[in-house]
């Protein structure tokens, strides 16, 4: 186990999707996420730091080995940085057998023939492949390859596992499965990993430090409560599901600033502690099982709010009706207006801005849209 | 826990960083070594080339005067530009007409229920594998005015007495030039056809479009820009041609550019050098012009239409139309193959040519006893094994470079150098080669020599070879490479024990393409061997010219006959390759499969030939 450092790390690519001044410390023994949106640097920083990208600027010290250090023109080979590492297309090797792909590790590092025997059997044990042991890789699951995968990867105690979004290729069910096993296998072996996902909720779920990344840089360094209930910035509240945005004052008693407020934290029906932030029209609704959340045009954009289903009756409001929207105070989250490194981000993704174009015709309420399980916005009694 | 060691290793790696070997500059100096091999190879023989054609007599003279009176023989007459003119028709009509029936048939094998349609890889892929002079010489004999086989058979069915066809005019030149590029154009644009989704031609047919309307109004539209870029291919092939012009066009007094450099050197008491060059230079610079036009067409890559999901297509049937189609695969199939072949194998046994009487095995005594046949036969198989293996190691390495060092310079300077050799015709780059050989005294003994060849036929093979190799390569994913080096092995150690394995069996399809087609060239070797170097393509020419034709079919059938054994021998390495490496050849095949619109020539030829 090490910690890993990363200073002033940069990557520049002709099309701006490299990565510029990442300075990061990745703690001993610890499970730490690059999360963000596709082309946001996460990838090749973590390539960066396992040797299969060369940075063209910063330093990398794994433990106390410098292993890039674009100054003094220092860049050790990836297979003498002793990381291991799981790749999104799994990349077992289809000419070797499962007990084969794993001890290619062990035998590039020069392990005797008992050792390989020895830590192979382990390993398999602890992935629970040990019957699958003799058999081609192209024979397995989608599961049990992940699992060859991740055995190869931490086979021969690397001093650092890298995962470059190794779940994406998972169905949802299976993803769940595989994401606990990962964090189990960590903690029982006891290894310093570095994740890479666009995944919110698997980042939360794995981590004990969420790094947020977008175009490059990055955004925030949290706790995954830190990053899911206080964002630093808006590209982070947007990208971790913070749909509304009210200007600064709207909600008495937080303090000034722009004003961030979940779906969830936002209601139509006044309830206690909640105060009124605005009135509007019911645009539609989208019935999500214990909730009815419904969009509502504003003076202040169009707001997304949640109402408690009542059972099997049906929506609560309709289209077109008049309405009164809430917020808790105490899950409002307030950013000082001109500390936002990715406004523009957000300004060009931001749901609202498109959508104020679209209400320019009423006939057509937007009641449907495939994605989400939709049911007409009719009052039901 | 092992600091020591790990404060070595960086002191061992800084060391080599200050002495300039870290990993880039390693690939780069690789990236040299290779380009001027290469250029030695490729780019040294075009600039004598172009040097002697501004030379006034022949490569040997020791004190050169410089003068373009060459330039003024070869083009400033009027039979000059109807050479030209004629060059250009016949490589335009066969590139036009080829691409389209070759694109029909793709389109019939991969999209329709046409009866007969899954013989139409089989016989293409046997097409382009035989050397052209096979179709220009059996067709030759077949299309005979008085003793062809077509023609008896016509009057002896019709009672007329005139001929069916002539085979020593334009309409026998183009059919017979035509049979080549219809077969390159249907393997090149069958996995296109067969990669491009369903979907677009069911709405099309949904939106009130007949079938064969929808061929023409969605398919052939949507794959517009590989067609084009294939025709491009075909233009060129066709601008180039040596071996159906030297034994249709020159009897049918049809003048063109390929025929026209050979006469200058063999027909000439002493030979033209000079003028020879100034036509080569002539068909160089179309021909880098279309090679460039091509390269810019496959850059853009306009294949939005093609997904990479080859999914199951129901064929379609086509009602009516299919007999038409079945009809036409089977005439081109005789036309192509059958014919030729049963000529081929008729005139080798007839005692007089076009006599079908008295047939005897005679021509096979003479050819055996009286000329160095078997030593031929046997040079041409070990030159193209020989050759074709140089050139695919040779394709590979540059390959796998241009793969890792895609956005350097000199990498792309590599790619674009296998691609020289396509742009000079065959009988310009043994031109060229004689000029760089016969230049430098110490290469001077190389000339005609076995090494020679090799090297002359590795450098023709290259843009075959190098497609091959390309294709091959494409199917490892990125990360399969990277998860080793992850695991600890070096460069090195990863091309061998991962690279190589899963590459095997596409490198031995390429192999064996490559090696068919270097050993079947006529235009390369024709004015580089020597009497007692000869291959045994060059003595098949050299008997037919001298009117023994029985006796150039003898040998022509047993160059077939050491074309069977190649494929045998490069089978068995495949099969001892495949116990060395163990489970790979067979676990590479289950690689997820390709974009079928990449994907390569043996690739598509080895899944045709499994199922």
């Amino acid at each position: 186990m090490v910690d890993v450092q990363l200073t002033q790390l940069s990557k520049h690519y002709g099309d701006n999707a490299g990565v510029y001044d990442v300075d990061l410390v990745v703690p001993d023994g610890s499970f730490v996420t690059l999360l963000g949106p596709s082309g946001c640097g996460k990838t090749t920083t973590l390539r960066s730091i396992a040797g299969l990208e060369e940075p063209d600027g910063g330093s990398i010290r794994i433990g106390d080995r410098t292993v890039v250090d674009v100054a003094k023109r220092v860049f050790v080979q990836p297979e003498r940085r002793k990381v291991g590492m799981v790749f999104q297309s799994y990349a077992l090797w289809p000419h070797m057998t499962v007990a084969q792909n794993i001890a290619y590790p062990l035998k590039r590092r020069g392990a005797s023939r008992s050792e390989v025997d020895a830590e192979v059997g382990l390993i398999l044990d602890l992935v629970n492949l040990s019957t699958q042991r003799d058999r081609s890789v192209a024979a397995l699951s989608g599961g049990q390859q992940q699992r060859v995968a991740l055995a190869r990867a931490m086979v021969g105690h690397p001093v650092l596992t890298l995962f470059d979004e190794p779940l994406s290729n998972l169905d949802v069910k299976l993803r769940v499965r595989m994401r606990n096993e990962i964090r189990a296998l960590h903690d029982r072996v006891g290894m310093t990993s570095v994740y890479v996902t666009h995944d919110q909720e698997e980042a939360l779920a794995l981590s004990d430090l969420v790094v947020v990344m977008n175009q490059g840089r990055i955004q925030q360094v949290g706790s995954p409560q830190d990053i899911y209930e206080r964002p630093a910035n808006a590209f982070v509240a947007d990208f971790v599901g913070y749909e509304n945005r009210l200007p600064s004052g709207k909600v008495a008693g937080v303090g000034k600033g722009e004003i961030f407020v979940r779906a969830a934290a936002m209601s139509l029906d006044e309830l206690p502690g909640m105060v009124k932030v605005a009135s509007g029209t019911v645009l539609d609704g989208t019935y999500l099982g214990t909730a009815y959340e419904y969009r509502v045009k504003t003076a202040d954009g169009i707001l997304t709010g949640r109402v408690p289903a009542r059972g099997a009756d049906g929506a609560i409001y309709a289209t077109g009706d008049t309405v009164s929207v809430y917020v808790d105070p105490a899950r409002a989250v307030v950013l000082p207006a001109d500390a936002f490194p990715g406004a523009q981000a957000i300004e060009a993704s931001d749901p609202t801005a498109a959508d104020a174009v679209e209400i320019e015709e009423p006939a057509t309420p937007r009641v449907s849209s495939t994605e989400r399980a939709t049911k007409p916005a009719t009052k039901g009694k | 826990m092992c600091t020591d060691v790990q404060n070595k290793e960086v002191a061992i790696d800084m060391s080599l960083q200050r002495r300039g070997m870290r990993k880039p500059q390693g690939m780069t100096i690789v990236t040299w070594v290779l380009l001027a091999v290469l250029a030695c190879l490729t780019i040294y023989p075009t600039i004598t080339l172009f040097l002697g054609a501004f030379h006034d007599g022949s490569p040997f003279s020791p004190n050169p005067k410089w003068s373009l009176q060459s330039f003024a023989t070869a083009y400033g007459s009027s039979s000059s530009l109807q050479t030209i003119g004629d060059s250009i028709i016949l490589a335009l009509v066969t590139a036009i007409v080829g691409t389209s029936v070759g694109f029909l048939f793709a389109w019939v094998s991969a999209r329709t229920a046409v009866p007969l349609r899954q013989i139409l890889t089989p016989v293409m892929v046997i097409t382009v594998a035989l050397p052209s002079l096979f179709n220009a010489m059996s067709w030759s004999v077949l299309g005979n005015e008085n003793a062809g086989l077509v023609n008896q058979a016509w009057r002896a069915l019709s009672g007329a007495t005139t001929p069916l066809i002539d085979i020593y005019s334009w309409p026998g030149l183009l059919l017979v030039s035509l049979i080549k590029p219809v077969a390159v154009g249907y393997l090149l644009l069958l996995g296109p056809a067969r990669g491009l989704s369903r979907t677009l031609e069911e709405a099309s047919v949904l939106a009130g479009t007949g079938r064969i309307r929808t061929m023409f109004r969605v398919t052939a539209p949507a794959l517009a820009p590989t067609i084009l870029a294939v025709g491009i291919l075909n233009l060129i092939v066709g601008l180039e041609a040596f071996d159906v012009p030297a034994l249709i066009a020159i009897p049918a007094r049809i003048p063109l550019l390929s025929t026209a450099i050979y006469k200058s050197i063999n027909d000439q008491v002493v030979p033209d050098y000079p003028s020879a060059s100034a036509y080569a230079i002539g068909i160089c610079f179309v021909v880098l012009l279309l090679v460039w036009v091509r390269w810019r067409l496959v850059a853009t890559r306009s294949y939005a239409t093609v997904t990479g999901k080859a999914r199951e297509q129901r064929p379609w049937h086509l009602g009516g139309w299919s007999w038409i189609f079945t009809v036409a695969i089977v005439l081109f199939t005789v036309l192509a193959l059958l014919l030729p072949l049963a000529q081929l194998i008729l005139g080798s046994f007839e005692p007089v040519f076009g006599s079908l009487k008295n047939l005897t095995g005679g021509n096979y005594t003479t050819v055996l006893t009286s000329t160095d046949a078997i030593g031929a036969i046997s040079r041409s198989v070990f030159i193209g094994i020989g050759g074709g293996f140089l050139a695919m190691v040779f394709t590979l390495g540059i390959n796998y470079i241009v793969r890792h060092a895609a956005r350097r310079f000199s990498a792309r300077l590599l790619d674009a150098a296998t691609w020289l050799p396509a742009a000079l015709p065959g009988i310009v780059l043994g031109l060229a080669l004689s000029w760089a050989y016969l230049a430098v005294p110490f290469l001077r003994p190389l000339y005609g020599s076995p090494t020679m060849l090799i090297l002359a036929l590795m450098v023709a093979g290259f843009p075959i070879a190098a497609r091959a190799s390309e294709g091959g390569l494409v199917q490892i994913h990125g990360e399969l490479e990277e998860a080793s080096r992850t695991s600890g092995a070096n460069r090195i150690g990863t091309i061998g024990r991962i690279v190589l394995p899963l590459i095997a069996p596409s490198f031995m399809a390429g192999w064996l393409l490559t090696a068919l087609y270097v050993a079947g060239r006529l235009d390369v070797p024709i004015l580089l061997s020597t009497q007692s170097n000869q291959l045994a393509i060059v003595t098949v020419y050299e008997l037919y010219s001298n009117g023994r034709a029985g006796e150039a079919a003898a040998v022509f059938c047993l160059l077939l006959v050491g074309f069977v054994i190649m494929t045998a021998v490069l089978a068995a390495i495949a099969l001892v390759a495949r116990l060395i490496v163990g489970r790979a050849a067979a676990h590479a095949q289950e690689l997820p499969p390709a974009d079928p619109a990449t994907r390569d020539l043996p690739t598509l030829i080895r899944s045709e030939t499994r199922g």
